[in-house]
């Protein structure tokens, strides 16, 4: 399903106490296109936050994943992803603690470098990490993907915004990410 | 007089093309390509390479007619996957958008091509591509349906009772010397994985009966299957030939790799060298609790039976991935505790580290990965539910006049219905099952700081390369220090003096 279906049902199911909406280029207007991708307003009830979308991309509804609060975002190899901590693993909650254990994910222990940066009044933590794909069952040998993280902390938790695309060709969608990164207001 | 060379002649044109049929096929010659040769081999077929095409069930060589048919049912199959992938596209009505497009041309290879220029092109008539998506769909649905028939459908409609294999093939096997190696390595498998305590609760669950191993040419990027049509764990022969390979000394391993260039070689030397079959075992013992895993769903739930009887579309059911790969770290996470020598940093060892790092995130890459290399196939349960509610409801419009008809569809109907309610069935027993395994998998990794700082000393002490030593130590001590385990960081502490 992508973002614009999604988004209209729910405008749909609303009709009842709206003035009924026009086309789904009228309820979700364009607000911005970034590097030729027309980017629409997204809501996340469950997860609590909003942000822009690629409104042509693939959306992973959240009741597919069982347990999972936040959204992903995909097109063909690239995947962007919205995870809300602690629901996505009870264990982790603290923001820096998470970003400066990202040597555990490494077999040889290497630790990204962790930048701090303040977007719209907050804080956040910015890394990434460059790595062959999860496929351990292949025999198909993939080139590496590059992992973009932005790390939002909120009361109690914090948001992780992410960005996987192939190592190659990732600056053609990381504009999106970032626009979603500038965007992105949690509501919790 | 005149009639007979006239007899003649028609007799040597046309018997040809009348007996092509009992002419033993080729599949060099025949129309297989690298797709359908993956297909075939993925469900068990051999493709000698003396052109002989062996049928899974029998074992022998079939003729050309059968390779025909059985290719032509397998393009079937790919085609109506991938229709129903875009009906389901199209039923909304609304545009379709770059990420449906990019989908459509991941398929195209199994849609008419006039379907696939309608999709593909943003400006076309949609209420079109959707008829005209709807009756292809109806034309393949009718080619399965016209080739069942009355006792199919009523053997397909008997509902699969728990703990019966349903209509599958009974022996994997084509040779005494395939049954003999795959009965050793079918022991030593029970044997290895036996020796864990989690292994043994994952042999339990099979009541200690592994089902068969096969070594087979997969050819695609499978290094492993669970087969459910044949209930059978196959495994790529190049991966276990790699295994004994690996497991000789480096001077040997050139020539050991020359003299088993043959599968027939292979199998002998693993069936003269249990401790060929050992190591092979060793080297993917990780790997074949994954597949034990499946062989145990295939227990547990009706689902792979019905999709063997055809009631239920061909899938790889996502889920089923997640539950597999999750038992498969809780089963290295157990080594790690109990015979941390035995676990390689190979790829298996990197996926439970990212899984412990981030399950969530973990997740969604497998997904994704598995979604990719299987596009058709690679499905979360409630889009086989989707596709499965779609093929019930066209046998609903289905018209029926005659009591023959009327049988046939209230067959079909009782069968598609049952296949609905057990995927409902199977989403619900999902989500209470990855909340028990993640609670197992909670309580494991509030332990596994230890168990990897002790893990990483134990590499770093045995290897020989120096640079390993210290990368591996460097690691202990980050473990050990996140675990505060104040015993480990002075033997790691110690350790390093020595280095120095």
């Amino acid at each position: 399903m992508n973002i614009g279906r999604a988004l209209l049902l729910a405008v749909l199911a609303l009709s009842a106490c709206k003035k009924a909406a026009g086309t789904a280029a009228d309820a979700f207007p364009v607000k911005d296109t970034i590097a030729g991708v027309p980017m629409i307003e997204f809501d996340s009830p469950e997860a609590h936050f909003s942000c822009l979308a690629p409104r042509d991309w693939g959306i992973v509804p959240e009741k597919r994943l069982q347990g999972y609060k936040g959204a992903a975002f995909t097109l063909s190899d690239v995947s962007i992803s919205i995870l809300k901590y602690p629901e996505s693993s009870p264990d982790v909650k603290d923001a820096r603690k998470f970003a400066e254990s990202f040597w555990q994910a490494d077999v040889n222990g290497k630790q990204p470098d962790i930048a701090e940066e303040n977007i719209g009044g907050a804080t956040v933590l910015r890394l990434h990490i460059e790595r062959e794909p999860l496929i351990p069952h292949s025999k198909t040998k993939r080139p590496p993907v590059r992992h973009d993280f932005v790390l939002v902390p909120v009361k109690g938790g914090f948001y992780e915004i992410s960005h996987s695309a192939p190592a190659a060709s990732y600056q053609k969608t990381l504009p999106v990410f970032e626009a979603i990164v500038r965007s992105f207001k949690p509501k919790s | 007089m005149v009639r007979a060379p006239l007899a003649l002649v028609v007799w040597l044109t046309l018997a040809p093309a009348v007996y092509a049929g009992d002419v033993q096929a080729d599949w060099r010659r025949d129309g297989v390509d690298d797709r359908v040769k993956q297909a075939l081999t993925v469900k068990g077929w051999r493709l000698e390479d003396d052109g002989r095409a062996l049928d899974p069930k029998t074992k022998s060589p079939v003729t050309k007619a059968v390779l025909d048919k059985t290719v032509l049912d397998l393009r079937q199959d790919a085609r109506r996957a991938a229709l129903e992938t875009a009906n389901k596209m199209l039923a909304s009505g609304k545009p379709l958008e770059k990420a449906d497009r990019d989908r459509i041309q991941a398929l195209s290879e199994d849609l008419p091509p006039a379907l696939v220029k309608a999709l593909l092109d943003p400006k076309s008539d949609l209420a079109k591509a959707k008829t005209l998506a709807s009756s292809e769909l109806d034309a393949v649905a009718a080619y399965f349906d016209g080739g069942r028939s009355l006792a199919d459908r009523r053997a397909a409609a008997a509902p699969v009772s728990a703990g019966t294999p349903g209509p599958r093939v009974d022996l994997p096997y084509f040779s005494a010397n395939e049954k003999a190696a795959g009965e050793k390595l079918r022991a030593s498998a029970s044997a290895v994985i036996g020796r864990d305590p989690f292994g043994k609760t994952v042999l339990s669950r099979l009541g200690n009966d592994l089902p068969p191993i096969v070594i087979e040419d997969q050819n695609g990027p499978v290094v492993a299957q669970y087969d459910f049509r044949r209930r059978a764990v196959v495994l790529d022969r190049a991966g276990v030939t790699d295994s004994i390979v690996g497991a000789a000394p480096p001077k040997d391993r050139a020539a050991l790799r020359k003299s088993l260039a043959t599968k027939a070689a292979l199998l002998s030397y693993l069936d003269a060298h249990p401790d060929a079959v050992t190591a092979v075992v060793k080297d993917n013992d990780a790997l074949l609790v994954h597949e034990l895993t499946h062989a145990w769903q295939d227990l547990r739930d009706p689902v792979f039976r019905e999709m063997a009887r055809g009631n239920l579309p061909d899938a790889q059911p996502l889920e089923y991935e997640e539950e597999a790969y999750k038992t498969k770290n809780l089963y290295i996470h157990s080594k790690l505790k109990n015979d941390p020598a035995s676990v390689k940093m190979d790829g298996e060892f990197s996926d439970y580290l990212l899984m412990n790092h981030g399950r969530e995130s973990w997740k969604q890459e497998l997904f994704r990965n598995l979604s990719e290399t299987s596009p058709a196939r690679a499905l979360p349960v409630q889009t086989v539910h989707e596709f499965q509610t779609a093929r019930a409801q066209k046998a609903r419009g289905r018209a029926a006049t005659t009591a023959a008809d009327q049988q046939k569809k209230a067959l079909d109907l009782l069968a598609l219905t049952r296949g609905e309610k057990q995927l409902a069935e199977l989403s619900t027993a999902h989500a209470a099952r990855m909340k028990a395994l993640d609670g197992e998998l909670d309580t494991a990794k509030a332990g596994a700081y230890q168990l990897l700082g002790s893990y990483y000393l134990v590499q770093a002490l045995a290897t020989e390369r120096s640079a390993d030593r210290s990368a591996w130590l460097d690691q202990a001590e980050r473990y050990a220090k996140a675990a505060d385990d104040k015993v480990l960081l002075e033997k790691i502490r110690k350790a390093k003096e020595k280095k120095e």
